[in-house]
């Protein structure tokens, strides 16, 4: 928008992908080094492999046993997105569109929840884990996840209810419909694409996080993609740099399938849920 | 701490809706509390105690843990170290952001979703993974950054990026740099995407050049998702774990604490050097930093923002 008078689009072009080079270059050596071997990334970095090297993924996807580690991440990002939509809209439609004793301090104490490091209170959380009896576990992973995450979605959800005319509650109540039947079937109808946003972020906030894994899981089966990828960086693979690479790379696929087909829809939920202007 | 608008727009006062909405609040409240709230009143109740973590006795010793944690040099390594990299987030990856965003959602660009996709690029990677990635290419000998330089014809310049005091915090603070300009970029070209676009050509009318438009349009209609975006990255900032756990494991920390953020020293305190209470003080102080400095920003962003709401 900055409404530059260059009519010679080819200098802007230019320009753009100069700035750009910082962030899609390291990006494309990786690539290009995960086909590589060892010993010409070693020697000669720069230079496009000789011979595109696909062992190295499969090497990664079986050996380094990164199969494994995909499906404890399917697990965990799959649970988190459920558990995290149900919660969210259930808690999003509660404060936003009914009456009840201590809405105005759920809504302080959610806000709150958000600018809360979970650094701050690691060792008590893992205490509790340890009580419930579900220490160094999956369900551990995603009950903390959902639990520390769940604040930004819903705000959102909260903001996307708020978007929907009273009318639509009011029509129905005096239809005498009941209030769980306008929930189910006429409020989450109109929040679809509210939920789709939070399904998406909250799969990937999972899929990407290292924070929360690396608290939790200390038995190295459990271990999520990240977790994975961060061992194999520091044991048997010290000077296999591109077994990691390639692992890097496999460890994109969720995020580059949701930036193809959502990324519209995960922007405009976005920027329409209240955080326009 | 209005960043995303909560609407109240309650329909009903009937009475029947209080039990479907405090069915509808049980289920998550639950769960928030057991594993947030929960921890983080243990975390307030343990700082006021010398509690190595596992013994039986517990003793209530006041602010004593306070005085002895903010003594000691890790401590304020950490806090100096926290405090730079938040204020590297909340102004360069938003900034450098802010800019990118302008130049390609010019009207006069074309390709701009190939673009929108190059800039974007870091952020299919996790930070952890990002992280993981930097640390082979920071390598002093097997490094792809030293082999290129050294092609570059300096064979005697290895310099050690994560083994070096004065390098090491740097290098991090590029994979934070390198990894959320990406999320910047993308949120700041959807927001300049909704700018009415008349508001531009009416300024063009009146003569306004490139760098006013930009300064006196794009800025200021870009005040609130800045807001947004600077507070996010000053919290990521503040707790940069996902950058530092990956670049200087084993050693957590770097060389002479170098890199050591808040979130390191809690995680060596409480796993390594057994002391539950001076973990819980750190725990503390990260999350005053954090509360101060979130309504600090706010503060600053409403004092020095014209009245005048140009959108």
């Amino acid at each position: 928008m900055l409404a530059i008078k260059i009519n010679n689009n080819i200098l802007l072009s230019v320009l753009i992908l100069i700035l750009a080079l910082p962030y899609f270059g390291p990006t494309l050596w990786l690539v290009m080094a995960s086909l590589s071997t060892n010993n010409q990334i070693i020697t000669d970095p720069l230079s496009f492999p000789n011979q595109l090297n696909y062992e190295n993924y499969l090497y990664a996807w079986n050996k380094a046993n990164l199969s494994n580690y995909v499906g404890n991440s399917l697990i965990v990002s799959s649970f988190t997105s459920i558990l995290t939509v149900i919660l969210a809209t259930m808690l999003g439609y509660a404060i936003t569109k009914l009456i009840f004793p201590g809405r105005r301090f759920i809504y302080l104490i959610i806000i709150t929840g958000i600018v809360m490091p979970v650094f701050a209170y690691m060792e008590p959380l893992i205490r509790i884990t340890r009580t419930l009896g579900i220490g160094d576990s999956l369900i551990a992973l995603i009950l903390t996840t959902t639990a520390t995450y769940l604040p930004v979605p819903t705000l959102l959800m909260s903001s996307f209810f708020a978007m929907i005319p009273n009318d639509f509650v009011d029509a129905g109540r005096v239809e005498g419909v009941s209030e769980l039947n306008i929930f189910m079937f006429i409020m989450i109808p109109l929040a679809i694409p509210g939920l789709l946003t939070i399904i998406i972020f909250s799969f990937l906030w999972a899929w990407n996080d290292i924070l929360l894994p690396s608290i939790f899981l200390s038995s190295a089966d459990k271990y999520t993609v990240p977790m994975a990828i961060l061992t194999l960086k520091e044991n048997q693979f010290r000077q296999d740099h591109v077994v990691v690479f390639a692992a890097a790379i496999i460890s994109t696929v969720p995020m580059i399938i949701v930036y193809l087909f959502f990324m519209k829809q995960f922007i405009t939920g976005l920027t329409s849920g209240g955080l326009r202007g | 701490m209005k960043f995303i608008n909560f609407n109240i727009n309650i329909s009903s006062k009937n009475k029947d809706t209080y039990y479907f909405a405090l069915f509808l609040i049980f289920p998550g409240i639950l769960l928030f509390s057991i594993f947030v709230l929960l921890p983080v009143i243990e975390t307030l109740f343990i700082s006021f105690t010398n509690w190595n973590g596992y013994s039986k006795n517990i003793n209530y010793v006041g602010f004593d843990t306070y005085f002895k944690v903010i003594d000691t040099y890790p401590f304020s390594q950490a806090l100096r170290n926290s405090i730079i990299f938040g204020i590297f987030g909340l102004i360069v990856p938003p900034t450098i952001a802010l800019i990118a965003a302008a130049i390609v959602e010019d009207p006069n660009v074309k390709y701009k979703a190939t673009y929108r996709f190059l800039f974007f690029v870091p952020y299919f990677f996790s930070m952890g993974v990002a992280a993981a990635v930097f640390c082979r290419a920071y390598d002093p000998t097997y490094g792809v950054i030293n082999n290129v330089i050294q092609s570059l014809g300096f064979p005697d310049f290895k310099p050690q990026w994560l083994g070096n005091h004065i390098l090491a915090l740097p290098s991090a603070m590029v994979v934070l740099l390198w990894h959320e300009t990406a999320i910047c970029f993308i949120v700041y070209s959807a927001a300049i995407q909704q700018i009415d676009k008349e508001i531009y050509n009416a300024a063009k009318v009146d003569g306004a050049n490139i760098v006013q438009l930009f300064w006196n349009i794009t800025i200021p209609s870009l005040r609130k998702i800045t807001l947004f975006i600077r507070t996010i990255m000053m919290i990521v900032g503040f707790t940069p774990y996902a950058v530092i756990y990956p670049l200087t494991t084993p050693g957590l920390g770097g060389p002479y604490y170098a890199t050591e953020i808040l979130p390191t020293l809690i995680f060596k305190k409480a796993r390594i050097g057994s002391s539950a209470g001076e973990a819980a003080v750190v725990g503390v102080i990260m999350v005053l930093l954090v509360l101060f400095s979130v309504y600090l920003l706010k503060y600053i962003s409403e004092r020095f923002t014209p009245s005048v709401d140009t959108n």
